[in-house]
């Protein structure tokens, strides 16, 4: 949507740019019998009208998403029991993330990972050889 | 936003955190499925960063999941994309790894080489060790690394785990501090000192012998940096339930009942003042958020 927003306001503004220069043109082949002086008011209401929508876009761009949970959940019913679904978690604000860092990391929270995961799973240090086994042995459990 | 989006920003967050690591079988091989779905049908909506990250997740999870080929494939790719992988430490490691898992742990060092100024490489090599199960060597090697890189914070995290994993409690409650010098917002940093101060107060509190006043204030002071802790990383983060359970065992061991006797002691009484109103807090703060996880399942 925001980058919708940016194309038909950037059209907007290349549009009253391109009108202004013939405008500009115009007057000064007839600079002596030209009485106006400022551009017309349709090309100001266009550029103003293009930046309004490029300023909405920009505003919807940082708009907060909707995220899904690390974890997710499995389903209990019918034909899709056993399934996995992708639990979605919603952010408390539309935009941006809160200042307070207390509540700014709630979210992380919600989602199943923070900022410091890294300290946790430690990729370069993991034994993949026991890892590999661990899942084997589970997945003969099967 | 769509779902596809949604799933996309998924994957990449769990690539670049590493977490998949330390998942449970099970839910590797949900990732596993999930990713190659992800990668087969929707890779368009990966910019290049994003997609060689999702790819190195797929690596690891192919290679825990036994799906050597898969594997293989991924890694050629990269090699193929970056080209020589005498200059990319990131494919070298990856190269070692798969070597490691196909059982050729002597090549696995070759490609690491003995450069010490390629940091991810020598961490690498240092797991080496590990394989004797002399965890004693592990941890030595991993000393006399960060004698050599300082500053390295997830070798820290390593080591203390490691310690941990000993019984040196103290050790790794140190080797934790080392981390939060530098990062000291990471409040599950400061609930994991709050816990190995936490485990290093029941080894000592089982060890003790006499209940003479300065053995047993000792042990406050342990369990007071234990709860210190835990109420930094709720100070941080308010949702952090596991820094709250930590609270509650605090504020509801035994010990307190024991530490009634020194009631008189100004400090001791002050300590046992705030566990009762810590109690209660945190056991209120627990049911709020289990209340909230269950919501959030039923939605």
């Amino acid at each position: 949507m925001s980058s919708v927003l940016y194309i038909v306001g950037g059209v907007l503004v290349l549009h009253a740019a391109y009108s202004s220069m013939e405008f500009h043109l115009l007057a000064k082949s007839m600079h002596q019998e030209c009485t106006f002086t400022t551009v017309p008011s349709d090309i100001i209401h266009e550029t103003v009208y293009g930046l309004v929508l490029i300023i909405l876009g920009a505003i919807r761009s940082v708009r907060n998403e909707v995220a899904y949970t690390v974890e997710g959940s499995e389903s209990s019913e019918g034909a899709l029991k056993g399934i996995n679904i992708n639990v979605a978690v919603k952010q408390d604000h539309e935009y941006l993330r809160p200042i307070e860092m207390k509540r700014a990391v709630a979210v992380s929270e919600r989602i199943g990972l923070n900022d410091y995961a890294e300290f946790e799973s430690r990729v370069d240090f993991v034994d993949l050889v026991e890892k590999r086994k661990e899942f084997n042995q589970w997945s003969e459990a099967q | 936003m769509s779902s596809v989006s949604a799933l996309k920003n998924k994957l990449v967050l769990v690539a670049r955190s590493g977490t998949y690591v330390n998942f449970a079988p099970s839910q590797v091989q949900k990732y596993h499925h999930e990713t190659e779905r992800f990668l087969m049908n929707s890779s368009d909506e990966l910019d290049a960063v994003e997609l060689f990250d999702v790819y190195e997740m797929q690596f690891h999870l192919a290679l825990i999941t036994s799906h050597d080929v898969e594997a293989k494939a991924i890694l050629d790719r990269l090699v193929d994309q970056f080209g020589s992988s005498e200059n990319s430490q990131r494919i070298r490691l990856l190269q070692s790894k798969y070597l490691e898992v196909m059982g050729e742990p002597e090549q696995a060092l070759k490609v690491l080489g003995n450069d010490p100024d390629e940091l991810r490489l020598s961490r690498r090599l240092t797991t080496n060790s590990r394989k004797s199960g002399n965890a004693e060597e592990y941890i030595a090697n991993l000393n006399f690394y960060l004698d050599l890189q300082p500053s390295d914070l997830i070798t820290w995290a390593e080591l203390g785990d490691e310690y941990a994993k000993v019984g040196h409690y103290d050790k790794a409650v140190f080797s934790l501090q080392e981390i939060l010098l530098q990062e000291p917002f990471a409040y599950p940093v400061f609930y994991k000192v709050g816990l190995y101060n936490y485990y290093r107060f029941l080894q000592e509190e089982q060890a003790l012998k006499t209940e003479r006043k300065d053995k047993l204030w000792e042990l406050v002071e342990i369990l007071q940096d234990a709860r210190n802790n835990y109420l930094r990383s709720v100070e941080i983060c308010d949702v952090y339930i596991k820094s709250w359970i930590g609270i509650y065992l605090i504020s509801s061991h035994k010990f307190n009942d024991k530490l009634r006797k020194l009631n008189s002691v100004k400090e001791v009484a002050k300590f046992l003042e705030q566990n009762d109103k810590l109690k209660t807090l945190s056991e209120k703060k627990i049911r709020e958020l289990d209340q909230e996880a269950w919501a959030q399942i039923k939605q």
